[in-house]
This record gives C-alpha cells, structure tokens and sequence, in this order.
C-alpha cells in the first residue's frame, strides 16, 4: 500500500520532490551518500561531510586505541522510516548495530594505509570490508540524515496535505551540536500498518545502487588491476569464455584493496571526475511500482478553467509548482514556494535548485552563476513593465542572472520590448535574462513530455532563451 | 576640403584594414571548420571554437552594420545554451559569412581605390 492510496491523496509521484514511499514493502533503492557530495545544494554538501566526520572520527579513535568512544559513534541501527531495502519481506531487514563495530575494527586493523587515509566516501567500506553492502551504506546515510530527513518530510507534508502524527518517537538520530546519537519525538506522518513514523526522502539523492559500488568496481578498476598483476581471480579464468563473466570473490577484492590502497584512490578518483553521469533514479520507472500517470491534459484543463486576477492567484501559483514539477523533476529540484529573503522584505514566488548535469539547465546553472531558478507568476491578463522591472531586481548574485516569469497570456511586444532593454542596460556579464512563459507554453510542454516527443520541456524552455538572445543581438 | 579629404582617407583606411583582419580570420576559420565538416559533419563543435567563431560573426557584423545587407542583418551568433552546433551548421554560416565580406568590398572598393589607391 502506498502513502497517497492509505491518506487518500491524489498527487502521483511525478509531481512531487520525494519518492512515495510503500507502508508494506521496501522499495528496492538507496539513499546514495555520492549524491550529495556531488550536489550544488550546500546544505546536502554539508550533510555529506557530516557523514564521512563521524566515520574519521572513529578512525581516529581505533588509532588512539579508544575502541569503547569509536563503538558508541559507530551504531547504525535500520533505518526502517524511509522504508528503502532490497528484502522481499517487508520493511525490516538486518540493520547494522554491533556489527558494524566489529567489521569496521577488522577493516581498520587489517590495513594501516586505510588507517592513515581515512575514507573519502562511506561507500568504500563495500570495497574494503565483506560485510557492507549497498542497502547497508543506505542505512548508514539515513541514520546520521534523521534530522534532515524529519525536516524534510514536515515541509513536504505541509505542502503536499500528508497527515501528521504529534510527537511520534524516532529512535536514534544523531545531534551533531551534542555529537551524540539521541532519541525523540517529532510530528511525522505515521505508517498505517505498523503505526511507524515514516521519513521522505529526496528524489534526487536516491539511486537503485551507489555509485561506488562492488560490482562496479569489481567489473572494472579491479579486474584491471588482477590483469596488469596477473593475480589469480583473473587468470584462472583467463582466456577462457569465463573470463568475460567471472566475478572475484568478495573476500578477496576486500583483502586486495586493503593491500593496495592506490587501487581504491584510483577508482574513487576515476568515479569522482564520472559524478555527471551520476544521477538520481527515475522513479517513475515503472517497474518500481510508483503511481505515474500522464497528466498533461489534466494540467491543462485546469490552467484553461482557473480564473484571471489577484482573487485566483495562490491557486494560480500552486498549479504552476505543481506543473513544474511535473515537466523538470530532476533536474529542477526541492521546489519551494513564496521564499522569503533573509531579511523577509522580498518573497520569490517559486524557486528551485538547479541539479542538472546535462542540458539547458547546466547550461544554465554554470553560465548564470547560480544553482537557483527563479519563478515569478503572474495571475494577470496582461503583464506590465512593473513585473519585469521587480522580477529583475531579484536576478542577482544569489539568484543569478536568469528568471523566468509565468503568465497566463504570450505578453506584448512592448513587454518583450522591455525585457531586452533589462538586458541590454546590465552592466556586468553576464547580463540579467528574463524569460516569459505563458499558458499555452506550457501547455505544449506538457503534451510534448507525455507524447514523449521533441521538443522535450526542457528544449522548448532552450528553444525560447535561443530567440531571445537571438533578437536581443 | 584637405581636412575633409583626410578624413575620407583615415576612415577608408580603418574601414579597410578591418576588412583584411577579418578576411583573413574568417577564411582561417572556415578552412579549418570545412576541414572537420568533411570528416565529421554532424560532430559538434568545441567551446573555445565556437567562441572564435562567435567572434568573427560579431565583428563583421559590426563592419557592415551601416549597409543594408539582409542576408547578413540574419545572421546570429550560435547561442549553445547547453547543445553545441554540428560541425556542418557552423561551416554553413561562415561561408554565408565569407560571402557577405565579399558583397561588403564589392560595395566599398571604389571608395577604397578612390582614397587609397588600392586596386
């Protein structure tokens, strides 16, 4: 049973940042910690550091032989909250408690150049220890992202009308003010079969596997290394038919790479310089078994039937987040609406993070000097030369140079007139760009994603900033 | 009317030199973009390339501004935003390019004899 089927709620899970999650079975993926290392969004570039501290640190203490203070920090329990795992059974697989302790112990003591290096990614330790795998690196992530995670799932449940629970007890996250692992309680919509609190997770940082993983590596890197040493997990199959398909031992690729350090730096290395092509699952894959559905006509619909002018305008905005979401998940992500500036004298309608590793949106992100886009939306028949005027006052150096208006009609030529003359008078390069949607824009982007057809919403969202910095020239 | 005259000359002269920088830049490019062209057509082009190329289409843009060329007036820089151009596109336009300075010293040649003596 999903989430929307148990509170009766009809989003599906193109619409929404995070994936929907299942009250009676795992869904087969992982929270992938490379995820945020490669993200734009500072706040998950600083979850990711806070990861790879605690495990330093115990590092640290193994050395300093404070074997009691590194078991206390190395305590990783299943995090069954966000429900992700690749049991068959239900939502309850073998966690990593005690275990860990020990297996990161044997690791640490079997290899004093590991001891030195430390870790760059959590997810090494599949390399270098037999009893960690993917779903495990999962559970590590989730435990120490519990508070993000909780917040997360409050701001996504407000926005999304998810029921919440009041105080709810959440066993074992860790406070990083304390540096300690803590239980409490928060308001957090509640699993109906098992009356567990549940977390969302991001869409963007979840993967079917890491992207560091055993199989990659044993596949690639250390099948290399086995060839160029003429070692013996390759030859004995060597120049047979076998060879193509042989898969080492795990014990040995973990007391190779133990052994020989370098070949794990290389390989991290080599992942780090491939991170574009590190990208969060699709989950409207359907063989997840997620709720996806083509809404292009229902969007559309609703657009021609909402009503002109101020009364209508939170309804406006609304649709607008949700049709975003729906053309530009992933690449566009963590949607916020009516952001307000830190000093709360300006509020942005909508403002997403730009995590996109191809296309326009890279584009747009490494040329305009932000990992933010901007939304302005206008419930208005006619767009005036005051819109534009406040929409570029935002376009900045937080904001970046680019930002789109939404509006429910193609706007005047004096308009377009004037966004030209915003960018002509720009001092700096790059100058400030805004670029108008209307209704009928979108609509074609809509029926464009569902017919699966070219242009797809991000070309035509190209297309549209290609004209206008051709007649802007 | 020498003051006049000098004037003519030196503006004759900038607007000449310009025109051989920029001959001789464009026949480099398109040489080079024709060599790749016929390679690999469809291939896309390098940032730095594109660049250069913007460059050129810019600058001679700004050359013949004054004159009422319509081919050249639709010409546009390549504006990549996220998908470079084929190898093919780019030569396309800088032939219409090399074709479009050719027209410009059709037009200004008896000025530039007249003021410089060049033939």
């Amino acid at each position: 049973m999903l989430l929307t089927e148990a509170f009766g709620l009809n989003f599906t899970q193109s619409e929404v940042d995070f994936v929907i999650p299942r009250f009676d079975q795992d869904l087969p993926l992982c929270i992938d910690p490379f995820l945020l290392y490669k993200s734009r969004d500072e706040i998950l570039r600083g979850l990711h550091t806070q990861l790879l501290s605690i495990f330093n640190d115990s590092i640290r203490l193994f050395r300093e032989g404070k074997r009691a203070e590194m078991d206390k920090l190395i305590d990783f329990p299943e995090a069954n909250e966000i429900g992700f795992g690749y049991s068959e059974k239900g939502v309850h697989g073998s966690g990593l408690g005690d275990y860990l302790n020990r297996l990161l112990a044997d690791t640490l003591a079997a290899s004093e150049s590991l001891q030195s290096r430390g870790l760059r990614h959590i997810e090494e330790l599949q390399l270098v220890s037999i009893g960690v795998a993917a779903d495990r690196i999962s559970d590590v992530a989730a435990n120490v992202l519990k508070m993000f995670l909780i917040q997360y799932t409050q701001k996504q449940a407000g926005l999304w009308g998810i029921p919440m629970q009041a105080a709810l007890p959440v066993n074992h996250y860790f406070d990083f003010d304390d540096y300690e692992w803590k239980d409490g309680y928060f308001d957090l919509p509640r699993n109906t079969i098992n009356g567990m609190p549940i977390f969302l997770v991001p869409r963007r940082m979840v993967r079917l596997l890491p992207w560091i993983n055993l199989e990659d590596y044993a596949a690639t890197d250390y099948r290399l290394f086995l060839r160029s040493a003429g070692g013996r997990g390759w030859s004995k199959f060597s120049g047979t038919r076998q060879a193509k398909y042989a898969v080492p031992d795990k014990t040995e690729i973990s007391n190779t790479t133990r052994a020989n350090i370098s070949l794990l730096d290389q390989y991290v290395s080599r992942k780090e310089k491939e991170s574009p092509r590190a990208l969060p699952v699709y989950v409207d894959r359907e063989d997840l078994g997620l709720p996806t559905k083509p809404l292009a006509e229902e969007f559309i619909e609703r657009l021609g039937s909402l009503p002109v002018g101020i009364a209508h305008a939170k309804d406006y905005q609304r649709l607008i987040y949700e049709i975003l979401n729906y053309l530009f998940e992933p690449e566009l992500t963590d949607g916020e609406l009516e952001v307000r500036t830190f000093e709360g004298t300006e509020r942005r309608d909508i403002i997403y993070t730009n995590e996109s590793d191809a296309s326009f949106w890279q584009y747009v992100r490494l040329n305009y000097g932000s990992p933010l886009v901007m939304f302005e939306v206008k419930n208005v028949k006619d767009l005036e030369i005051e819109y534009i005027n406040q929409t570029a006052t935002y376009l900045g150096a937080r904001l970046g140079m680019l930002g789109f208006i939404v509006t429910r009609q193609t706007p005047s030529e004096n308009i377009i007139r004037k966004t030209y003359s915003v960018f002509s008078d720009t001092p700096s390069i790059p100058r400030k760009i805004i670029i108008i949607l209307s209704d009928e824009d979108l609509s074609t982007m809509l029926r464009n994603r569902d017919a699966g057809q070219s242009p797809t919403p991000t070309q035509c969202i190209q297309r549209i900033y290609r004209e206008f910095r051709t007649r802007v020239q | 009317m020498a003051a006049q005259r000098r004037i003519e000359h030196d503006n004759a002269e900038k607007q000449k030199l310009r025109y051989d920088q920029l001959i001789s830049a464009t026949e480099a490019l398109y040489t080079e973009m024709d060599k790749l062209t016929r390679k690999a057509p469809s291939m896309t082009i390098s940032k730095l390339s594109l660049d250069r190329v913007n460059k050129v289409i810019r600058s001679v843009k700004e050359l013949v501004a004054q004159d009422k060329d319509d081919f050249m007036d639709e010409i546009t820089e390549f504006i990549p935003a996220g998908d470079m151009p084929e190898y093919r596109d780019v030569t396309l336009v800088l032939s219409q390019v090399k074709a479009g300075l050719a027209r410009f010293k059709d037009r200004h040649h008896a000025t530039w004899r007249n003021s410089l003596g060049v033939f």
